[in-house]
This record gives C-alpha cells, structure tokens and sequence, in this order.
C-alpha cells in the first residue's frame, strides 16, 4: 500500500513538473513568436515598400532617360531643317536601320508642327504603323503633341494595342531652344517582359506589369486591384511561403491608372525569423528538460525520503505495540510523585490488577515488604548518582499475596534541577530461573572442578566439529587459550591433510551416531611442533535422535609416539652401521635415514679430519652453506690457524663451541650430554657479545633461514670426535625430549663408529702396504731368517724368474755369486749385512746378484726390519742398479765432451766480441766526433759572424753617425754576405741532421693553404725587385693537410725563392695545389731558363748548382732542392722535376700523402 | 735611474757590440769575459738583468745561470741567453725556465736591445 501511495505520489510530482514546463515554454515561445515575427514581418513590410518605390523609381528613370536622349534630337538644328523640307541626306545619315538599336528604341516619329507624320521608324514597321493609328494610341498621341512651349517634354507610360508603351516628345526647336516650333519628335520603348527583366535587374527583384483593365488578370492582380480601388496606394501580398509580392498603380501620360505595377522578392527576413525561432525553441526545450530534472530529482528524494521515514515510524510503532502487547514482562512508566503514568497488561501477573487499575497507585507498594527498605535505598543511590539506567533484582509481591523474584531494568528522567521526573521500568520474572540456578550450580560446580582439574583435554562440539567447549587443559596440550579454541573447528589444529582424514571420519561417524575411542590424530602446537593426541568421544544425540555433537577426551600421546618413532628409527640406524661396506656410503643412508624419520630439513655429520671438521655426510644443506661452513678452524688475520693453550686449534661458531666440549649445562640451550638445541634462532642475532653462548657466531644457519636448530657431540670414550646437526626453517622442531632421543641415537652412532674406524684403519693400512708391495717397480721380498716368505712380481722379473711361485721356491744361494765384487763370500756377508740392518733399524749397501739365467748385475738392496704377527722379519728392497751404472758412465763421458766444448766455444765468442766492441766503440767515436764537428763548425761559424753581421747593421744603419752613399753600400755588402754565409751553416746543419736521423717531424693538422700564402709574404720583396706577381691556383678541397708544418713551409720557400732567383725580371712565376687520390700535391713552376733533361735528376745533388747563366744574380747555397727532397721524403712524399729543356721553364712537384707523420 | 745589465761573454767583439747596443739603448752596461768573474760581478753589482754566452771559456753558459740561480742574492736576476747554438744544453735550460729571453746569434741588432727592455718591463 504505501508502496502504490509512493508510486503515485512519484507520477503526480512528474505530471506537475512536466505541465508547468511544457506552460512555461509555451508561453515563452509564444510570447517570444509574437514579437520576433512580427518585428520581422514589419521588417519585411519595409523591405517590400522600399522595393515598391523602387522599381517606380526604376521606371522614371527610364522615362528620364528616354527622354534625355529625345533632347538631343528635338533641339539639332539639323532636325530642324529636316522637318520641313524631309531632306533624304538626313534620313540617310542620321536615321540609319541601326539607330534604334543604338537608342535602344522601339520607335523613334517626327511629326511636323502640323501634327502629320513627317517619318517614322519602328522595328516591326507594319505592326506599329496599325497601332499609331489605333484610336486608343492616337488619343495620347494628342497628348503627346500638345508642347505648350519650346522647352516643354512629356514623358510617360502610354497604353498601345500590344502592349504598354514608355514614351517621350518634345518639340522640334533650333539648337539653342528658340522656336518657333517646327514639330515633335516621339521616342517610344516597349514596356514588355524584356524590359522589365531588365528593370528586375536593377533591383534585384522581379519585375512585372498587367493592365489594369485586363479581363484575365491573374488573382493577386485582381486583388491589388480591389485595393487600389479602396483608395489604397500600394498593396503587398504573400505569395507562398516563400515570396512576397508588392503592387503599386502606374498612371499613363494623360494621368489614368492604367498599369499595376508588381515587385516580387523572396522572404529572406521572415524565414530568417523563422529560423531563428526555431533554435529558440530547441534551446528553450533543452533549458525546459534540465530545469525539470533540475527541480525533480531533489522533489523526488525528499519525498521518498519522508515516505521512508513514515514507514519506518509506523513500523517501529507496531513493533513496540506488539512487544508491550506481546511481552510476558512488565512495563511501567511512573511520575515523580511514584505513582503509576501506564503499564502494560502483564500487570495482571504482576499486581494482580487490571493495567488501567494500577494508573494513580504508587508503585513502591508493590514491592515485597522484606525488600522496600533495601530497594528505597537502592533508589536514593541512583538519585544521588544521577544513574540514568540501572538494572536491580528484587522480589515483588501482588495483591493476591504472590511473591515474584523481579529483575528490573529501570530508566531514570532527571530534571535541570536534578529531580527525578519521570522513572521507566521494566521487569522480568526471575522466580523459576532463580531456582533452577540454585540446583544447577550446585552440580555445575563439582563437574567444573571435575574438568577442569582433569589430564585430559575435555571438549564438546558441534555436529560439524566446532568446539562449543573446551576445557582449559587444551592451553598445556597446543597452547592456544579456551577463548582462542572456541569458534574454531578440531581440524584447525591439523594439517589440511590430518584435517580432512579425521573429519571425514567424523562425518561417517555422525552418520552412524557412533563413538569412537583412541583415535590418533596429529595437532599442531601454537609454537608450530607437533602433538600427537589420543582422542575418544560420544555422540551428543538431540531430542530427536539427531547428532548434533560431541563431548570427548583429548590425550598427549606426542612422548610415547615419539619415543617410538626415535627407537625404530636407532634400531634401523643400527642395522645398516651393522652391515658391512662402504663408511661413507654407509653414514650417507643413515643421515637419509634421519632425515626422513625425523622430517627435519637437513641433517649433517661433522667428523674430525685433522685439526678441522668438515661435513663427513650431509643431506639438505645447500652448497653455499657447505661453501662457508664446511671448516670450523678460527684463523687469525694472516691466514694462520688459532690455537689454544694445549695446541688444539679453536673452532668457531656453535658447531665449534658444542665439538670443543664447552658448553654450559646451566644455560637452556645446552643439555647434560653437551648438545645445543633452539627452536627459535632468531633471537640470537640481538644478542650482545658478551651475553652470546656462542663463540665467533657466523650465524650462517640464522641467515639461511634455519629457525630450528639441534647439534648432538659425537662421543667416542672421553673425546669428541664430531657431531650430527639437524637443522629445521619451521620454529619449535625440538623438545628437551627429542633432543635426549637424538643424543641416545648418536651415542650409538659412535659406538659403531669407533669399530668401524679401527676396521676401516686397519683394512686401509694392510691394503696400502699389498699395493705398493705388488705395484712397487722395485723388488720388495719379505725374509724370515734365511727364507723367503713373499715377494712380488717385479722380484721374480728382476732375478729371471717366470713368477712369483718359482723365486719363492730358490734358495737363497742361488740368487748371489759365489762371491761379492769385494771378494768376500755372498753367504757370509749376506748375514752380517741382515745383522747389520736388526742393530741399526734400517741397512743399505749394493750386492751383485745372479739371475736365473747365470748373468750377474749390480743392486741397490735396502734393508728395514718389521715385525709381523709378532715375528722379526726382514723387509727387503732391491733395486736393478744396471742401468743406472751404465747411464752413469755414458753422462759422466758425454759431460766431460761437453765441458771442453764448451770451454772452446765460449772462448771464441769472447774474442770476436772484444773484436766487435773494438768496431763499435770507433763507430762511436766517430759519430759523435761528426756532430761534436757539425755542432762545432755551426758554433764557431756563429760567433764571427755574429759580430760581422752585427757590426755592419749598426753602421749601415747609421746608429753612431752618417756614412756616404759608397760606405754604405760597402756596408750592405758585408751584411749580405754575411746573411748568405749563415743560411749556408744552416742548410748545413739541416741536412747533416736529416742524414743522421736526427730530423724529427713534429706533425700537426693544418692548412697548406695558409702555409703557402705565408712564405708568398716573406717572397713578396724579392718577387718585387724582380717584378714577378706569383699566380696562385688552388683546386677545391686543397686545404688540410697533416705534416710538420714549418718543415713544409721550408720546402715552399726553397722552392719558391729558386723560382723567382731562376726567372728573368717580369717572367711568370706560379703554384698550384691540388688534391690527389692520396694526399695533396703542390707544383711551383716559372718560365725561367729550364733544365736539361740530363741534369734533372743530377739537380736534387747536394752542391749541384748546374751550369747557369745568371750566377753572378744567383746567389745560393745549392742546398736548397736537396734539403727539401730530404723534407718531403721525410713526410712519405716525392718530388721532381718537370722541364721541357733549357729555357722553358721548370715545374717542380711534390707530394704530402695524406697520413704523413702519423 | 738607469737599468744595470751584466755581458758575460768571452768573445770581444760581440761583447762590444752588444755592449754599444745596450748603452746606446740606455743601459748602464757592465761586463765580464768568463764565467768567475760574471758571477762575482753579478753579486757585486747586482744587475737588472744577466745577458749570457752559452760558451765560455770557464765553464758552460748554464753552470753560470745554475750557479746565480741558487746564489741567494743572484736568484732573482733574470737572464738572457745569447747562442750560437740552437741544439744541445742551452735549449734544454731555457725550455726548462719558460719566460726566460734568449737569442740566437747572429743577433738583429736591430731589435736587441729593445726586446731586453720590453723584457725587463719597459
């Protein structure tokens, strides 16, 4: 119902919202069409009159038109003449068949003054001749000319029979307009459709025009026409929806309406209007839309909103009905004066009275007298206290004498004052409750106790394994509190795979409502161990039969499974120690054994192997644990090992502590035995130092993740020989128990160990001792007394003998000569060396022995005497010396022929090097007396010169006063002279350089260019005195080059400068630069006297100076080309020598490859 | 006051020219024609700068610059070596004190004397 009313409720606020939008844009659309179109229509009305006006406007001007040209007619006095005297030279040269077309008339009419018709001209000549003398064109032909005087003209519509006409007249005048009048000229222009096209034109409208009197005028025509009749001016009309007409009334010259004149123009305006509206709706819509949702969605939640409240309202207030009506319990509301406001109908029970019977009676009269004086003292106390709500128990009585055991629960209304307005109770018979809970807890109590002090774990749950009880023993068994145990299954405790066993089988056993009884299940304990319990349970069966759980008994059977778990696996470890084999293999099944038994993740032997103890076994650990773990030995920070007092070298870490014995049984991670054992390691890594139990912790096992960790000695008598480690990543793998198992275990372990050790060590010793006795090269025999007790094979190979069997078979004189190399008797002296070797422990010497076959051979015999199952024998060695001797000798003569070869060698090799040293200490000698000279001559040459050159500068330049003209002169002579002497010492020294090595390129990048141009500056002078202007061509891409760039530049200037020295004044001297496959190359070449084929190769000579003719002119040290082929080829370059012969000129050419002095 | 400048050099008529060049340039010039002597002069007349022979008849033009270089009062005296030599010990001591001025004979006359003083800062 209130589901329909919010429905409805919905729909009525949509309609609302939707008619008062849907109004409001009406109105507003309305109301806006209204003025929007008829502003438009009004624009519109304009527009068309405006258009009106026009195309009347458009006709006069016409009219004006028509008749301006008249002008020109009516006042040529040529016309003058004409008109009288009709003179055909006129016609022939003025009213030629083309001059309607060039007036753009229809007619052109001279009348003369008589009003005849003097000629004419018309398009169509027949038709219009017909009209001019129609009675209805003649009547305004009267008008037409009728001039009032000279300077008259009449110009308007007139109707002809074809149609209407524009025409114009004026009289016939002289040029200068005086009369008198001689006639009239008409002009008439048809007003058909061309026409007025051409009127539209103009306007940009369209133009038309019907008779008025026309019997089929068109309707807007007709109803222009009513209008105009009504006295109106214009008229306009719609013509479509897309057109509008206009219409206006044309008169004709004699002033009657005869034309209606219409203009149609499209309705821009208006549609624009239109338009315009049209967007003005949607817009207004779209606002309309989201104004409505706008208003709605707010309306709409409110509403519901409200809607929801009544409902919860009314539905609270049933609930109360139902709950004050329904309730067996008391309700009460009382008033400050105590007196009963309202209760509900369980006063019955309660008061014995009916609820609107106790209204006005006070409410403390129903409490039991024996409890009043405690319950008015209760009452002031939570006055006092301002106790809002308080819950209190009293006993009640009614007023048939029925005592009730009451719990109230009461609510106190308290005034600003602090005075209690209003008080709410509400009571609940107690009585049989309180009874029954006196005899429950009687017997609750003794089972309590029962349970609780019970060995077992004690539980009851649900039928799908919830623990709905537990007794608190379960916090000793798994460690978890009762509050922790509640709520959860008993599979919680297990594994998923131990919890989906036992609670299938709880499953069937709920189903066959049986009990069961020793049920083994394993639990696992809050610190992650294992537990195993012994459980037996009931069923708890419901009122109908149903299981609806079980009340059972847990037992720790963990010890005694663990226990025999421990001592099936000592037995099985025995058995294999037992069996015979492989240690080593035979320790790795036992630590598989261990393994797998205990679960731990790895398990490992420790055995001593020297001073250290590295893994003797392991399974589980990973490499790089074994890496860094493998040896306990501490050793200093030079590598050495760190002992103790006694010798022993120290072990680190706990591995270290528990094998060295020194553990402290006092604290918990020792044991008696002196095993160490946590179930936790973390913890360790905070320790500090000196709190530590264990001494230089690596803490591998903690890093590795090892959280469970148990290293068991073992024992072998007094002494620790090793021990066994179980490591464990889970937490609290161990207990003080299963350490004690593991040590019972290891102990035997040990036992076994030591008689395998000892068996190992023997069988180890024997055999090594047969191996080298049967393998041994050397012949080893065994002699008790004058017997052979065993020998190998290399002795019967030695002495000739097929085998082993058959030496052992010869007596001992067989096997020696008569007689020693000494000449004293074998057989004697064969005892005194064995006595020999008893007195002194050991005996060497060498005998001859004789083979099988009779031949006798040195040998290198070795006496050792040992004892055997408690008999003095003799370990006997022989080795075959032959060889040895023979080797010996040949060493001994090859050794002394080499000795003397050599001596010889070395003696020649000492000569011919004193020799050499001798050639090369002169060769020395005399390179450096050549550049001791060349260092010298330069030095020397300097220092003269240095003052020749000096002096005559100072004087040619007139320091100390004036020379004359010769004086000077001489001066400059010397100077030259003694420049020329100087750049001979330098060529010199440049070229003894190069000769001796001595010239290093010092390359860089640069540009030739540059270097070119730069030497071309220093030339500049002598170019000049000789009147030369150097041409320089360079190709494109000659530029960089690498070289030393101030030998090069050297090479430039020798060659330039005997270019220019070499050509005749005003010759041509020139260089060009070009970039070739492999570098650059660079040619200077004039036009000056040439060389001869023959000397071109002579020409790069040191001192050449080939026979010329301009020596006197020349000077030059002849250095020049040789120094620069020794540059350039210095680079890795050529240069030569391009003539054509004597007095042709020379080019020369050089090379820069492109990597030189790289 | 004038600039003093120390000649140390063996061959007479190159010290006389240089000696005239100096003096005509404004120097009060002093010289010495072997190596003792020089240095003794220099530490007497402790010259503005030391125009020194690479070879002199003594000892080696860069004993003497080593010897005045380590003499306490001759260590800031500047020297300007004269040579005919443009290999061996002499280009190994200059390239040794950059900054020094040196000369390669024959001297420009020219423009001796005006480096000297450009040398000397002004």
């Amino acid at each position: 119902m209130i589901r329909l009313k919010t429905v409805k409720l919905h729909k009525k606020t949509l309609l609302t919202i939707s008619v008062s939008v849907i109004f409001l844009i009406g109105v507003i659309f309305f109301a806006s069409w209204v003025a929007v179109m008829g502003g438009f229509l009004k624009l519109e009305r304009i527009s068309i009159e405006r258009n009106i006006a026009r195309s009347q406007e458009v006709i006069a001007d016409r009219l004006n038109n028509l008749s301006v040209k008249l002008a020109d007619w009516s006042t040529w006095d040529d016309t003058y003449v004409f008109i009288e005297g009709k003179n055909e030279a006129f016609i022939k040269s003025n009213l030629t068949p083309l001059i309607l077309d060039t007036l753009q008339l229809d007619m052109m009419l001279f009348f003369n003054s008589r009003g005849e018709l003097v000629y004419d001209m018309c398009r169509t000549h027949e038709k219009e001749m017909t009209h001019i003398f129609s009675p209805q064109f003649k009547k305004q032909l009267d008008v037409l000319l009728t001039h009032r005087n000279e300077k008259s003209s009449i110009a308007g519509i007139a109707a002809a029979f074809e149609g209407p006409m524009l025409v114009a007249s004026r009289p016939i005048v002289h040029s200068d307009e005086t009369g008198p009048i001689r006639g009239t000229i008409v002009f008439a222009s048809y007003l058909d459709a061309e026409e007025m096209q051409r009127f539209g034109q103009i306007i940009r409208a369209e133009m038309s025009v019907e008779k008025i009197n026309n019997v089929f005028l068109p309707p807007d025509f007709v109803r222009a026409r009513e209008a105009f009749l009504e006295g109106k001016k214009t008229f306009v009309e719609m013509l479509g929806a897309k057109n509008i007409g206009g219409y206006s009334l044309l008169k004709d010259i004699s002033g009657k309406d005869v034309l209606i004149l219409k203009v149609v123009m499209p309705r821009e305006i208006t549609q624009f209007g239109e338009r315009t509206l049209v967007y003005f709706f949607i817009a207004l819509v779209f606002v309309g839309c989201l104004f409505g949702v706008a208003v709605y969605v707010p309306l709409e939640r409110e509403i519901t909103g409200r809607d929801r409240a009544e409902k919860d309202l009314r539905l609270a207030e049933e609930r109360y009905r139902e709950l004050i009506e329904g309730t067996d319990d008391l309700i009460c509301v009382v008033d400050r004066q105590g007196r009963f406001l309202f209760v509900n109908h369980s006063s019955e029970k309660f008061f014995g009275m009916k609820p609107e019977d106790c209204v006005g009676r006070i409410a403390f009269d129903f409490v039991h007298p024996d409890d009043r004086q405690s319950t008015a003292k209760a009452f002031e106390g939570w006055v006092r206290d301002k106790e809002k709500r308080v819950s209190y128990a009293n006993r009640q009585i009614s007023k048939k004498g029925q005592v009730f055991e009451v719990l109230w629960s009461v609510s106190l209304f308290f005034a600003d004052s602090g005075e209690v307005t209003q008080i709410r109770g509400f009571a609940r018979d107690i009585t049989e409750l309180k009874r029954a809970e006196a005899l429950a807890g009687k017997v609750e109590r003794k089972f309590q106790n029962l349970i609780e002090t019970s060995f077992d774990v004690i539980w009851e749950c649900d039928e799908k394994g919830v623990y709905t009880y537990v007794s608190p023993r379960i916090k000793d068994l798994l460690g978890y509190e009762v509050s922790e145990v509640l709520g959860r299954t008993l599979f919680d405790f297990m594994s998923k795979e131990e919890g989906m066993k036992i609670k299938n089988f709880l499953k069937e056993k709920v189903a066959q409502k049986e009990a069961f009884h020793s049920l083994e299940n394993i639990n696992r304990h809050k610190d992650g161990h294992l537990v195993t319990l012994e459980t037996s349970a009931v069923p708890v069966l419901s009122e109908g039969g149903r299981v609806v759980g079980y009340r059972g008994t847990d037992r720790d059977i963990s010890e005694r499974k663990l226990a025999e778990t421990y001592h099936e696996m000592r037995d099985e470890i025995l058995q294999v120690l037992n069996e015979s084999g492989d240690f080593r293999d035979a320790i790795r099944r036992v630590l598989t054994i261990l393994k797998l038994r205990t679960g731990f993740d790895a398990v490992g032997m420790r055995l001593q192997d020297g001073d250290d103890f590295p893994y003797f076994g392991q399974e589980g650990f990973s490499k790089d644990f074994l890496l860094t773990e493998n040896t306990l030995i501490e050793r200093g920070a030079d590598g050495g090992i760190c002992r103790d007092a006694d010798g022993h070298a120290l072990l680190e870490c706990t591995c270290g502590l528990v094998i060295s014995g020194k553990t402290d049984p006092s604290q918990p991670f020792f044991t008696k035995w002196g095993s160490f054992w946590t179930n936790d390691s973390s913890p360790l890594l905070e320790l500090s130092s000196d709190q530590d139990p264990r001494r230089h912790p690596r803490n591998q096992c903690i890093h590795q993740g090892y959280a469970s960790i148990a290293l068991v000695p073992l024992r072998m008598k007094e002494q620790i020989v090793g021990l066994l480690q179980f490591n464990d990543r889970r937490k609290g793998r161990f207990s003080l128990r299963t350490v004690e198992l593991l040590e019972n275990i290891t102990e035997h372990i040990a036992v076994t160990l030591i008689r395998r050790k000892a068996e190992e060590a023997l069988r180890e010793s024997e055999k090594r001792f047969m191996d080298i006795l049967y393998t041994a090269k050397d012949a080893i025999l065994l002699i008790d007394g004058e017997k052979f007790i065993d020998c190998n094979e290399a002795t019967a190979q030695m002495l000739g003998y097929s085998t082993r069997k058959t030496f052992l078979m010869a007596h001992p004189s067989e096997l020696s000569p008569p007689q020693q190399p000494d000449g004293e008797n074998s057989f004697e002296k064969a005892n005194r060396m064995m006595r020999v070797a008893f007195e002194r422990g050991f005996h060497r010497f060498e005998w001859v022995h004789r083979k099988a076959d009779g031949t006798d051979f040195p040998v290198d015999v070795s006496l050792t005497p040992i004892v055997i199952r408690g008999k003095n024998i003799l370990h006997c060695l022989w080795r075959d010396m032959t060889e040895t001797k023979r080797l010996t000798e040949a060493l001994k003569k090859s050794h002394e022929n080499l000795e003397n070869q050599v001596k010889e060698r070395t003696a020649e090799l000492v000569r011919s090097f004193q020799k050499l040293q001798v050639v090369d200490e002169e060769l020395q000698r005399a390179s450096k007396a050549k550049s001791e000279f060349l260092a010298n001559m330069s030095h020397e040459l300097r220092t003269p010169l240095n003052s020749i050159i000096g002096f005559s500068e100072v004087l040619h330049d007139e320091r100390f006063g004036p020379l004359n003209e010769r004086q000077k002169r001489y001066a400059k002579n010397v100077i030259d002279s003694g420049r020329h002497l100087l750049s001979l010492i330098n060529d010199v020294l440049d070229l003894s350089k190069v000769e001796a090595g001595k010239m290093v390129l010092e390359a860089s990048s640069f540009s030739l260019r540059d270097c070119i141009e730069e030497v071309l500056r220093l030339m500049e002078s002598q170019a000049f005195l000789k009147e030369i202007k150097p041409v320089l061509e360079f190709q494109e891409g000659f530029d960089e080059v690498h070289g030393d760039p101030r030998k090069i530049k050297q090479v430039v200037y020798n060659l330039l400068s005997n270019a220019i020295k070499f050509t005749p004044v005003r010759g041509k001297v020139g260089i060009r630069g070009r970039r070739i496959e492999a570098g650059v190359e660079v040619t200077v070449w004039d036009t000056g006297l040439g060389i001869s084929p023959e000397n071109l190769e002579k020409a790069f000579g040191a001192f050449e100076r080939l026979g010329n003719v301009y020596t006197q002119e020349t000077e030059g040290t002849g250095l020049g080309l040789t120094i620069s082929k020794q540059m350039v080829e210095l680079h890795g370059g050529k240069i030569w020598i391009e003539s054509e012969g004597m007095g042709k000129g020379t080019a020369v050419k050089f090379t820069i490859p492109s990597g030189a002095g790289k | 006051m004038k600039k003093k400048i120390l000649i140390i050099e063996d061959n007479e008529r190159n010290r006389t020219l240089e000696r005239d060049l100096l003096e005509a340039a404004g120097f009060e010039v002093f010289d010495a024609m072997d190596g003792a002597s020089g240095i003794a002069l220099a530490r007497n007349e402790k010259p503005d700068a030391v125009v020194l022979d690479a070879r002199l008849p003594d000892m080696r033009g860069t004993q003497v610059a080593q010897i005045l270089r380590e003499g306490t009062e001759t260590c800031a005296i500047p020297i300007v070596f004269v040579t005919a030599s443009v290999v061996g010990e002499v280009m190994e001591d200059i390239a040794a004190h950059p900054g020094e001025l040196f000369f390669s004979k024959p001297i420009d006359t020219r423009t001796f004397a005006e480096e000297i003083r450009k040398y000397l800062g002004g």
